[in-house]
């Protein structure tokens, strides 16, 4: 049981939830299907363990680094006396030895000790085994969680421990904590470091709903923030949005009452109608396509919208994006990626193909030009709603005597679909000065509505499948 | 401890791999159900199907949809006949007190329906439960206990037990909606992507009864894989590939080029928008793909 165990433990601190159930199934499916085979034991592990597509490349990962260099390693530890060594001498003097007795000899230089060495063996990468540090990782915790457990007679889990239940611990317990911490982040950046997906990123804060909120309740006009430090908010106001909106589209299917079927229904109530059945509604998934504005001003906010937009993809079946500066491209293929790393990697390799040569400033006559050949294959309908994210700020697009060339351009594209919408995320004040074309746009059929807050935002296109 | 299968989906003309066969075999030896997950068209059904043929087992199916009930799957009392059964006791007794109404929760007037048929089956079984994603959540929430006790309780009937441990579940779904926890705990996992060029040369192979290294078996395995490296809206699967060769061979086709891929494209793309995607792409398709 105990390599599974340690496997199990391995699996856990990498983000699987993996409960005593299926630890029980892989124990079984190691017994029955053994080891020598490593391909058998690998795919019947991974049947018992992994629930979802998007562990298997984790499963794969820390089942390579813990088995299979096990073999090798075990010949040629980088320093295997040293190691040992260090072990046994804090196994042999913790197991079993009450709390109050184990010294301070004992907590400073021997666990360090045997924490360092395994965090070398980690670290070196070559010289370690996943297995070994796997136990070794096993050992502190019952020895630590023992030690608490004399200490104060309670069996709370170390990591449980209330900031006010810490600050009773003494320094020294305090200090165990602390190395196995450590001994733990050496073990996961090791482990990132092959995976290079932040999706298991243990290390950063946990979303809470007062951050959410104070993402979407933040004026777009004064906040500048690189997707990558809020990524994980996003995701996780996407995957809210896509529950909520799961939820609603249930309610919406339900049409008037099936006097037909709930008269059937309530034959074996002696036809006091019970329970009602109603009739369902056909809900049109719209066709969204939407161009988002990338050049400097409004970049990040392009950027954010993409982030919940590949979060809560499984709300639009029928979505296009497309992202433009002065020229442009469609990154619809990014939202598919299994991760949102990889969907961002997908995202800028899009940029690699452009029509033209890329400039950082703004041309809606040149992108949508673009956007009329890219969309040639599937062109627009009346079904369609066109969503553009932008501050209508057209730098470099021509002009002629009744107005920028790009509003003809988007007429073209008011024409044949249903609603033309653009989003604009500049104070209404600014709207008209300068190179901004709003006014231009509103004659062509275009409806412009200011976004003062990502949650602006966010209900705006939201509301597009009810409208 | 060594391992060996003793499915050999191979006789049901199903080409698996390694991953397929150990869980199956798993499933077998734990008594455990399968979630089977991939893109549309990868096989997921045709394992249980093959599975069932391979054991010589009974198959019971289940296609799920959206709005499938209890009453569905396990079964209904049948009101009509038990109102018939009312008025013919009634005529037959002076008293209506005399009745049993019991009776009439009995299995007598039970329709019974694939889950519970599969429940109380004496002989080994293969439970398919297709597309579990299109289901709504209550349903989901319902299959736990016959998922995970082996057990399906109806009020009026009482608990049944499944009656032979040799009973396999696999359900299979599209991903069209994340499954819940508790579910996916109660199951094997196994995921069938797109097949590797060699595997689907085994499959045309195996359906067209061509050799797997004839040249026209790798010519169509090349430009199948050339097809699915492009962003299409529906990427080709194996059901279309199948009957893509097998179009080839009924017209006599010998080898692959460009007017014979453009005629027959529409066999394997199913949107206008990617046959025209693909147009100007198809020379280069079969450059790489026969290469």
């Amino acid at each position: 049981m105990g390599v599974i165990l340690n496997f199990v433990t391995m699996l856990r601190y990498f983000g699987l939830p993996i409960s005593p159930d299926e630890t029980i199934t892989a124990q079984k499916a190691y017994q029955i299907l053994g080891t020598q085979q490593k391909e058998i034991f690998h795919f019947g592990l991974r049947a018992a363990i992994v629930k979802k597509k998007e562990d298997l490349h984790i499963f794969d990962t820390v089942f390579d680094s813990f088995f299979t260099r096990q073999s090798s390693t075990n010949s040629t530890p980088s320093d295997p006396e040293s190691y040992e060594r260090a072990k046994n001498r804090f196994i042999s003097r913790l197991e079993g030895t009450p709390y109050q007795e184990i010294g301070q000899e004992i907590l400073e230089d021997q666990v360090n000790h045997a924490i360092q060495t395994a965090v070398e063996m980690v670290g070196d990468g070559e010289g370690s085994s996943g297995q070994s540090i796997g136990n070794e990782l096993s050992n502190l915790q019952r020895t630590l969680q023992r030690a608490f457990n004399l200490a104060f007679g309670v069996k709370v889990p170390i990591r449980d421990l209330t900031p006010s239940q810490r600050q009773v611990l003494p320094d020294q317990t305090i200090q165990l904590a602390a190395n196995l911490q450590f001994f733990e982040q050496g073990i996961k950046k090791r482990f990132q470091e092959q995976l290079q997906d932040t999706s298991l990123d243990q290390e950063e804060e946990p979303v809470n709903l007062s951050s959410i909120d104070s993402f979407l309740y933040q004026d777009l006009s004064f906040v500048s923030m690189s997707v990558a430090n809020v990524k994980e908010q996003l995701i996780e106001i996407g995957r809210i949005l896509a529950s909520r909106e799961k939820r609603r589209r249930k309610r919406a299917k339900r049409g008037k009452l099936d006097f037909r079927r709930t008269f059937r229904k309530n034959l074996a109530n002696n036809g006091v109608p019970l329970d009602l059945v109603q009739k369902k509604k056909q809900i049109q998934d719209p066709d969204i396509v939407i161009l988002n504005d990338v050049s400097g001003s409004t970049r990040w906010v392009a950027d954010w919208f993409f982030a919940i937009t590949y979060a809560a993809q499984g709300v639009f079946k029928k979505i296009r994006i497309f992202e433009f500066d002065n020229t442009m491209v469609e990154v619809t293929a990014a939202l598919r990626k299994k991760t949102i790393n990889r969907a961002l990697e997908e995202r800028s390799k899009c940029w690699e193909k452009t029509l033209r040569p890329r400039r950082i400033h703004s041309d809606y006559q040149s992108s949508l030009e673009d956007f009329f050949h890219l969309i040639k294959f599937r062109p627009l309908n009346r079904r369609t709603t066109v969503l553009i994210l932008g501050d209508c700020r057209d730098c470099e697009g021509t002009w002629r005597t009744a107005g920028p060339i790009s509003a003809e351009l988007l007429y073209k594209v008011v024409l044949p679909t249903k609603r033309v919408i653009v989003l604009n995320p500049e104070d209404e004040s600014l709207w008209n000065t300068g190179d901004s074309v709003v006014q231009y746009f509103q004659t062509v059929g275009a409806e412009i509505f200011h976004v003062a807050t990502l949650n602006d935002l966010i209900d705006f296109v939201f509301d597009l499948k009810r409208n | 401890m060594t391992f060996s299968s003793e499915i050999d989906l191979a006789t049901q003309k199903y080409i698996s791999n390694p991953e397929i066969d150990i869980t199956l075999q798993l499933a077998l030896k734990l008594n455990r159900p399968i979630l089977i997950e991939g893109p549309a068209g990868t096989g997921k059904t045709s394992v249980a199907i093959s599975m069932a043929g391979a054991l010589n087992w009974k198959l019971f199916r289940i296609q799920c949809y959206e709005g499938i009930t209890f009453e569905s799957v396990i079964g209904e009392f049948d009101y009509k006949r038990q109102l018939l059964h009312i008025e013919l006791e009634r005529q037959k007794s002076t008293s209506s007190s005399l009745i049993n109404f019991e009776d009439i929760f009995s299995r007598k007037f039970f329709i019974e329906r694939p889950l519970f048929h599969s429940f109380i089956e004496n002989e080994p079984n293969v439970l398919l439960i297709d597309e579990i994603d299109k289901s709504d959540e209550e349903f989901e929430a319902f299959l736990l206990e016959a998922l995970g006790e082996r057990q399906i309780t109806i009020p009026e009937l009482g608990t049944f037990k499944a009656k032979n441990d040799q009973q396999i579940v696999i359900l299979t779904s599209n991903s069209s909606r994340d499954l819940s926890e508790p579910l996916r705990r109660r199951c094997l996992f196994l995921y069938i992507d797109f097949p590797s060029p060699e595997r689907e040369r085994k499959i045309l192979a195996a359906h067209t009864g061509r050799n797997f290294d004839d040249p026209l078996i790798q010519s169509i395995a090349g430009i199948i894989q050339q097809i699915r490296q492009y962003d299409l809206r529906k990427v080709p699967s194996i059901a279309e590939t199948i009957d893509w060769a097998k179009a080839l061979v009924l017209l006599g086709k010998e080898h692959i080029d460009e007017p014979t891929l453009r005629e027959t494209i529409t066999v394997l793309l199913k949107y206008q928008e990617d046959i025209s995607r693909l147009e100007k792409q198809l020379s280069e398709i079969i450059r790489i793909g026969t290469k």
